[in-house]
């Protein structure tokens, strides 16, 4: 199951008459890839839980808003995109708590180097590279979620990427550093 | 820059797990949605009624559902299709005689999305008749709707009106 998969006009009806057994279902469903989501956008469980656990009590209460039940997936990621980045406004806190930038060893896996790169890039380029890259969103799609333009989103990407590939293989592609953060 | 043209993932973002959800967090949400929708919380008045309905429903479904002479051993599946269509209809003809009576404006539109649902409903099982998982789907529609219908009967809110 992932966002692209589609719920039918049965369990749409049920949602929209607040059938707490399906509401469950369809947390059930989606969960995963709705946690994931959160996780990975925000960095940190804390944030990640109080934004998924607001975007579906959202998504329950505004269901009748929803015309088409093959939309549900991507409505349902749009609400939880914007909880994130409404939460991680409010903290503040571009760089999660239990972010090590460790001078340590290098661990050389690399889904662990490369979570570690995503969670020292600020929040909107976290955002603009994982729903571009991972969640597979289109230059529009991201600029309509993030309420910006299709340029920007083109522009911040490229940006996100460079220091990603920057904090990935710091000895590679020096000019790449010349890049300032957070710009 | 081309590189990324033709890579819609130049850094394996793909690549990393799917993760699952703590335990804890469909209660959560279950109770926040529980919390913020006061007006839809049971009155006063209803805790009896609702319980009497539930019971009565429940009494109805267990006796439909309960085996009738020696076990079939070979019409299991049959049998417990056959017990799921005698509860669905049994539901909808207590459900018919609530059709009938006059119900608050404020529910027309909760019922009408209902009976759109069963309409649909009926339309999957025209296509696909032993499905025991739509017969259940439709007992448990058909009950929530006679709970509805009950709910909105002007005699109850006269009872409730006369606390």
């Amino acid at each position: 199951m992932d966002f692209s998969t589609p719920i039918d006009d049965l369990t749409l009806a049920a949602l929209k008459r607040d059938c707490r057994r399906t509401q469950e279902r369809v947390y059930r469903a989606y969960s995963r890839p709705v946690w994931t989501l959160a996780v990975r956008l925000s960095g940190n469980e804390a944030t990640a839980w109080d934004a998924v656990q607001g975007g579906f009590v959202k998504a329950f209460e505004k269901i009748a808003q929803l015309e088409r039940a093959d939309r549900f997936g991507p409505w349902l990621r749009r609400i939880v995109v914007n909880q994130v980045m409404d939460t991680g406004r409010r903290a503040l806190d571009p760089l999660p708590e239990h972010f090590d930038p460790g001078e340590s060893a290098p661990d050389h896996d690399g889904a662990v180097d490369l979570l570690r790169a995503l969670d020292k890039l600020d929040p909107v380029d976290r955002a603009v590279i994982w729903l571009h890259d991972a969640e597979g969103l289109t230059h529009a799609e991201i600029a309509e979620v993030l309420e910006q333009s299709v340029p920007w989103s083109k522009t911040r990407l490229s940006r996100a990427r460079a220091k990603a590939r920057d904090l990935l293989h710091p000895d590679f592609e020096p000019t790449r550093r010349a890049v300032p953060h957070g710009q | 820059m081309a590189n990324e043209r033709i890579n819609p993932d130049p850094l394996g973002m793909k690549s990393l797990p799917e993760l699952d959800p703590p335990e804890g967090l469909w209660p959560a949400i279950s109770d926040d949605l529980d919390r913020r929708a006061p007006a839809a919380a049971p009155r006063r008045g209803w805790v009896p009624l609702a319980m009497a309905a539930t019971v009565a429903v429940l009494a109805l479904s267990i006796s439909l559902l309960r085996p009738h002479g020696l076990p079939d051993p070979t019409g299991g599946a049959s049998n417990q299709l056959v017990r799921l269509q005698a509860v669905s209809a049994a539901l909808e003809s207590q459900l018919d005689a609530y059709r009938d009576g006059v119900v608050s404006a404020t529910t027309v539109d909760v019922i009408a999305r209902m009976e759109q649902e069963l309409a649909w409903l009926d339309a999957e099982l025209s296509e696909s008749p032993d499905d025991p998982a739509l017969w259940a789907e439709r007992i448990a529609l058909l009950g929530e709707m006679n709970q509805r219908y009950l709910r909105a009967d002007w005699r109850t809110e006269l009872m409730l009106a006369s606390y």
